[in-house]
């Protein structure tokens, strides 16, 4: 056998009954069932959740043997151009995730989008903490220029 | 009252109306035709896997019908399987995706609710490569995709 496991529909149907670890492990299984679950797997990202902090601070530590090393945030920068439209609810702490957020803009298809306190790590591109200083109407307008990005920036301090 | 089904290979299956309706296709082409006795082709099940499907339906003949719970996270929901649906699964990896497959063309919301609970405990606590053996499934992520896919998702690794 079997073409049966290949079976799109049918993958995605098991996928709703895995939790996220066991879908990692899912995606690796082969290509038809990447391209089944992936989706699955990215739709709702919170960074306070399964491995993100150990993940993040593992740059922040390559950052501290070198200033100079923005491999981790060009790496997860990357991650967010490949993956990031298929994220729908993204409950944000770490600044190197609203980093590679609002520099992809590749986030089109958020539902929802919170901010929680974040704190300052030194990235360079310190973008959402200068929309802090804007006022509302500021705010509005930006959110009008970028206008690609379905929803309203929240931010909640 | 009784419905005849016919499998793919042209077995006839007498089974009580109640029973067949447990699948919502055969429910719904039941009230389209009306009264009627002509038999229900089922060009897409074996009788093999029909066999398997009607022992389902008739255990749970008297089931109350499912409520969808729309809003849930269906990720929520227990992966707990009843003692006879437990047995009832106990068939092999080729079987159990029949069984699937079958039961996502007849409509038949919790045969494959308990089939996808099923393959998903076999899942569960196993590398790709062991999900692979377990099912048959070649690997066709090169050795250096198989990495990047790892990294990439790293993050959804328990802590």
């Amino acid at each position: 056998m079997t073409t049966n496991t290949g079976i799109p529909e049918i993958i995605q149907q098991i996928g709703t009954h895995l939790d996220l670890p066991h879908l990692f492990t899912a995606i690796r299984v082969c290509r038809s069932w990447n391209h089944a679950l992936i989706h699955c797997l990215w739709a709702s990202i919170d960074d306070s959740l399964y491995s993100w902090g150990r993940t993040l601070d593992t740059f922040l530590e390559g950052r501290r043997m070198d200033p100079n090393d923005n491999s981790g945030s060009d790496w997860l920068r990357k991650v967010f151009l490949k993956y990031g439209h298929l994220i729908q609810h993204l409950h944000v702490r770490r600044r190197e995730i609203l980093d590679a957020v609002s520099v992809t803009r590749t986030c089109v298809e958020l539902k929802s989008f919170r901010v929680g306190k974040v704190e300052p790590v030194g990235l360079q591109l310190l973008e959402h903490e200068w929309m802090y200083n804007l006022s509302a109407e500021e705010q509005v307008k930006m959110t009008e220029v970028r206008g690609r990005m379905p929803w309203r920036v929240l931010l909640i301090a | 009252m009784t419905v005849i089904l016919v499998s793919s290979d042209n077995q006839d299956f007498k089974v009580d109306k109640e029973v067949a309706e447990r699948s919502i296709l055969i429910k719904n082409m039941l009230e389209d035709v009306g009264e009627s006795d002509s038999p229900i082709p089922l060009p897409n099940v074996t009788s093999a896997v029909l066999t398997k499907v009607i022992e389902y339906c008739e255990h749970h003949r008297n089931d109350p019908v499912q409520v969808p719970e729309e809003t849930d996270d269906p990720r929520k929901r227990s992966n707990d399987i009843e003692e006879w649906d437990m047995k009832f699964m106990q068939v092999d990896q080729e079987m159990l995706f029949e069984i699937i497959l079958a039961a996502n063309y007849l409509d038949i919301k919790p045969l494959l609710d308990v089939g996808c609970k099923t393959v998903a405990n076999i899942i569960k606590g196993k590398t790709p490569e062991e999900i692979r053996k377990a099912f048959n499934i070649v690997n066709d992520f090169t050795p250096e995709e198989e990495a990047q896919i790892k990294k990439e998702n790293e993050w959804a690794e328990d802590r």
